[in-house]
């Protein structure tokens, strides 16, 4: 027997399920070798049972995920702060301008209003926006040399 | 209202179906945004993205129920406003579009987050199971906002709108003056509050589950010879009235 035997079966039982009206199916239940209700109530709490079960493993997943997610990003976030100079930071970012198709608008402005008179500060925290959208990558030029 | 991702299709898909469960910074993860608390002088939340990845800052001074909605409306312009170059930065009348209106295609933007924000914190499929059986009174509204960790405003706006009862709640500034309105689908549109409430250090005065005269604050001819019962709160800016019509009989008529 394989699966899609099976599978054939179901369709065969779910077939002639919907062409027997409610009387009739009702009238097989407690009947011998049908379901009895004690049956079908027990079929329905070990199905919501598996349910429950996947959907707690899913979000327990998640939140591992989520968890690896936050200690690499500080791990990143520790190793990368003394390698790159303001300077370089900025050319950086005029670097990302050039490509105004993946720059978002409200940094480009940022950089426009502040970055050009702004402080080392301002400069920083676009960069660092920029670097966590993935438009620049920090760590391009450690790979070159 | 039409969203690109449903919010209950969101939390289904990492596993979410309890209150408690509902964690808006996992949430972002699993849809690609970072989320920062930190101080915002001039809005209550941003968001910058490009068509793939999104920050969100969410303004760390505010009420921390707050927060969560500001963050759970800037997740809703990323799911829903995403594409090159998204930028927003929203303030505190941002986050109280309630209505559309049909000429300001920005403020429908905003209307939208909101409505979001609202779906992702009290989702139908959990919503539902909580309200069912509950009396329209703040008592019930003060016990959904604990157990969903949400504003008594915005709880109550979602069990008027979700409630099978026929309920409206009813938005006053100090002066007694209509500033908004819900009604469910169950009230009839004829069914009117006032523009404006006569004695409102009287009427305004805080209330839970009491049975009024309905023309106290319904202005619908005949609303004289009916009941309802209403529900009076303040949420630190204005005065809300919560208006349940227990006997449907000036529904019915």
């Amino acid at each position: 027997m394989n699966l899609e035997f099976i599978k054939q079966i179901n369709e065969y039982v779910i077939e002639a399920i919907l062409e027997t009206d409610d009387h009739e199916s009702l009238a097989l239940i407690d009947q011998t070798n049908w379901p009895s209700k004690i049956d079908i109530n027990n079929a329905k709490a070990v199905i919501s049972q598996k349910i429950a079960a996947r959907q707690k493993q899913i979000l327990i997943q998640k939140r591992a995920e989520f968890q690896a997610y936050k200690i690499d990003k500080k791990n990143f976030q520790e190793t990368q702060k003394p390698n790159r100079t303001v300077t370089e930071m900025l050319s950086d970012i005029v670097k990302s301008m050039q490509n105004k198709d993946t720059l978002p608008e409200g940094l480009l402005m940022a950089f426009r209003e502040q970055g050009q008179g702004g402080s080392d500060d301002d400069i920083k925290k676009i960069w660092k926006k920029l670097v966590d959208l993935g438009v620049i990558n920090s760590n391009e030029d450690d790979k070159k040399s | 209202m039409r969203f690109k991702q449903q919010p209950d299709d969101i939390l289904k898909s990492i596993g979410i179906y309890e209150p408690e469960d509902i964690d808006l910074e996992l949430i972002a993860f699993s849809l690609n945004a970072d989320v920062k608390h930190v101080p915002l002088s001039d809005c209550e939340g941003s968001i910058i993205g490009t068509d793939t990845k999104a920050i969100i800052s969410i303004n760390d001074d505010a009420e921390p129920r707050r927060q969560r909605f500001s963050l759970g409306h800037e997740l809703g312009h990323w799911v829903n406003d995403r594409g090159k170059n998204l930028t927003y930065r929203c303030n505190a009348n941002d986050m109280r579009q309630r209505t559309i209106r049909k000429t300001d295609f920005r403020q429908q933007k905003e209307v939208r987050a909101n409505q979001f924000s609202a779906e992702l914190l009290m989702p139908n499929y959990i919503f539902n199971r909580y309200i069912d059986n509950l009396e329209i009174t703040i008592n019930a509204v003060s016990y959904l906002a604990n157990e969903f960790n949400m504003s008594r405003t915005s709880t109550a706006i979602r069990f008027v709108e979700k409630n099978s009862q026929p309920c409206m709640i009813v938005c006053w500034d100090k002066s007694g003056t209509r500033r908004w309105f819900r009604r469910n689908s169950i009230v009839p549109d004829y069914i009117w509050p006032h523009d404006k409430i006569i004695q409102p250090k009287i009427a305004l005065e805080s209330s839970n589950g009491v049975e009024v005269d309905a023309d106290k604050w319904i202005s619908t001819d005949g609303a004289e010879k009916f009941t309802l019962i209403e529900s009076v709160f303040y949420n630190g800016y204005d005065f809300l009235s919560l208006l349940w019509w227990k006997d449907e009989s000036q529904l019915v008529d």
